[in-house]
């Protein structure tokens, strides 16, 4: 077996006790919530209550708690997750319906978030201790410390009133030019302010994750072999430092995928984004448990698939990684 | 050597500048009373009074005419109470179910790990939000909320700690005693550990801090108090032309969560100290 082909197969295996414990977890919660998808449908429809005992017998919400869980097990085998309740419609479709905006958020406030983290990071660990450092890694403390909704209502009025430069809400203008390279810009433009106030806290945790990793790589006795040998500042602190110090942020991204889904809860809220973290909160807000349930376990589906990605992603860039003796 | 450990995360210059920040913000929440005496929901003023207009209200009032340093000063109250209990239910349980896992192994050790990956799987915010939405918003259900994702993170460092501990000659014996593992995991192992897992507690608070804002900020905090996210939530509608009445509360938060974090920096370079 290829050493991908290993860590897709052992990810998987551990992921099935995952999915059953929230699936678990998501069924107590079923159980738990006050009234159930016929109440709901009942007072949407303004139905007779009479006929609540039919309906729960034909959804499978009668019976034992037991018939109840086998019937919910099925339909998530089946990927069905049920009506919600606000929308009127299959869980799927709605969730499939915001998805893509959720990840596209996710996927420029990473790059966003790398990209100045790790430059950052590289000047302030290219010489701990300095002032440079110092100053960097006091500005990572504030990042981490600024809460995400609240700058991202500062930069709305910043840019919606003080300096009315960058959309504020939505991802998409009404008026925008058609073509694929003009929807592509426009989009961009309007995930500006939401990616900068997702981002901060992440910028802070790249910084902080190289600049770790570079400390502890500058006491290595290759550093100082290599340096004894002559070979060049740049040579030392790229190839013997910044490389190896680069792996631990690769696994900081993976870890932290699912606070930036919790995140996209708030900065969505905050932008005006129908992606899946306002789902959430709209799920919430309806009383509508369904779609909230719908959203955890496609969150969870989410982490997992991403972390699978990182794992192989790591493998090919640590060859320990996944080999057959490890 | 636990009880000296805040000690000299105090002598380092962040855990210094932290500390005071946050014994500062402590006192003035359990002040707040006495400071700025009666119901901080009281209309007090014209509303949108800019900050600085009337000295008697020094950050200005809200769109109800209700004095915004009240709001702020006794809005540390159940922020700080919320994030203190979340951290102390978080730790409380995870170094429990840490040791327990370390020390027993087998079955026990499995079921409690796989259910730590599950919910570290699960994003901690949706997970907040789905309990909040069952239990209601109350302090007991944010607490609840909160803390239902943050054991995990203890609970692993503690059983990987127990597991270093576990053949150790003290622990040994107090098994040959004939004494049961559970009580020997809880009562002997884990007050050994109990040092790694608390340069954890600034992690948890700081964290907790932050989620019962974003909480509060989307509606789902306890609607009797006056919490920083609720007051920045209530803003929301007039910052557009009185930016002051959503800057106050988040500085405020800003302030504490940075102050946390200057402790839990000073632990953890008082903690690498003490292990080198």
């Amino acid at each position: 077996m290829s050493r991908s082909a290993r860590i897709v197969v052992l990810r998987l295996a551990g992921a099935v006790p995952t999915l059953l414990i929230v699936a678990l977890a998501a069924f107590a919660l079923l159980e738990f919530a006050p009234g159930d998808a016929v109440d709901a449908y009942l007072a949407e429809t303004g139905g007779d209550a009479g006929d609540a005992g039919e309906l729960r017998r034909r959804l499978g919400l009668g019976g034992t708690a037991w018939e109840r869980l086998a019937g919910f097990m099925l339909s998530l085998g089946t990927l069905d997750l049920g009506r919600s309740v606000v929308f009127s419609r299959p869980v799927v479709s709605v969730i499939a319906e915001r998805l893509p905006n959720t990840l596209l958020l996710m996927a420029s406030t990473t790059l966003f978030a790398a990209g100045l983290g790790l430059l950052a990071g590289l000047l302030a660990g290219a010489r701990p201790g300095s002032w440079r450092d110092r100053g960097l890694s006091m500005t990572a403390l504030a990042f981490l410390a600024v809460p995400n909704f609240w700058l991202g209502l500062v930069l709305v009025v910043a840019f919606a009133v003080a300096w009315p430069l960058l959309p504020v809400a939505g991802l998409r203008s009404l008026n925008a030019p058609p073509g694929l390279a003009a929807t592509v810009l426009d989009t961009g433009w309007h995930l500006v302010l939401p990616t900068i106030a997702l981002g901060a806290g992440y910028v802070a945790l790249y910084l902080r994750t190289l600049r770790a990793g570079m400390i502890t790589a500058w006491q290595a006795d290759h550093v100082r072999a290599a340096q004894a040998r002559g070979v060049g500042d740049g040579a030392v602190l790229w190839r013997a430092v910044t490389r190896p110090a680069l792996l631990p942020t690769v696994v900081i991204a993976g870890q932290n995928i699912g606070t930036l889904v919790g995140g996209s809860v708030v900065v969505e809220t905050v932008f005006a984004i129908p992606g899946m973290g306002r789902l959430a909160y709209e799920a919430v807000a309806g009383r509508d448990t369904p779609l909230l349930l719908g959203v955890i376990l496609s969150a969870t589906v989410l982490v997992l698939a991403v972390n699978l990605l990182v794992d192989l992603l790591l493998a090919r860039l640590d060859p320990r990684i996944g080999a057959a003796d490890a | 050597m636990r009880d000296d450990l805040l000690g000299r995360a105090a002598l380092t210059a962040q855990g210094l500048i932290g500390l005071s920040l946050l014994l500062a913000a402590a006192a003035l929440a359990l002040a707040a009373p006495l400071l700025l005496p009666g119901d901080p929901f009281d209309i007090v003023a014209r509303p949108l009074l800019r900050p600085l207009a009337d000295p008697a209200h020094l950050l200005g009032t809200d769109r109800l005419g209700r004095d915004i340093l009240a709001m702020v000063v006794h809005g540390a109250r159940p922020s700080l109470m919320t994030a203190l209990s979340v951290a102390a239910v978080a730790l409380g349980v995870g170094m429990a179910a840490g040791a327990v896992a370390g020390m027993l192994g087998g079955v026990a050790d499995e079921v409690i790990m796989r259910l730590a990956d599950a919910v570290q799987t699960v994003p901690s915010f949706v997970a907040a939000l789905a309990v909040v939405s069952v239990l209601g918003p109350s302090l007991p259900g944010l607490i609840a909320a909160l803390a239902i994702s943050a054991w995990t993170a203890p609970a692993r460092v503690v059983r990987s700690e127990v597991l270093r501990l576990r053949g150790a000659a003290f622990v040994e014996s107090s098994l040959l005693l004939g004494r049961g593992r559970i009580p020997v995991a809880l009562t002997v192992v884990l007050p050994n550990a109990v040092t790694v897992a608390l340069a954890l507690s600034a992690v948890i608070v700081a964290g907790a801090l932050l989620s019962e804002a974003a909480l509060s900020f989307l509606g789902l905090g306890d609607p009797n108090r006056p919490s920083w996210g609720a007051l920045i939530a209530e803003g929301r509608q007039v910052m557009r032309t009185a930016p002051h009445v959503i800057i106050a509360p988040g500085v405020a938060l800003f302030v504490t969560v940075l102050a946390v974090s200057l402790v839990g920096e000073g632990l953890a370079k008082a903690l690498s100290k003490q292990t080198s």
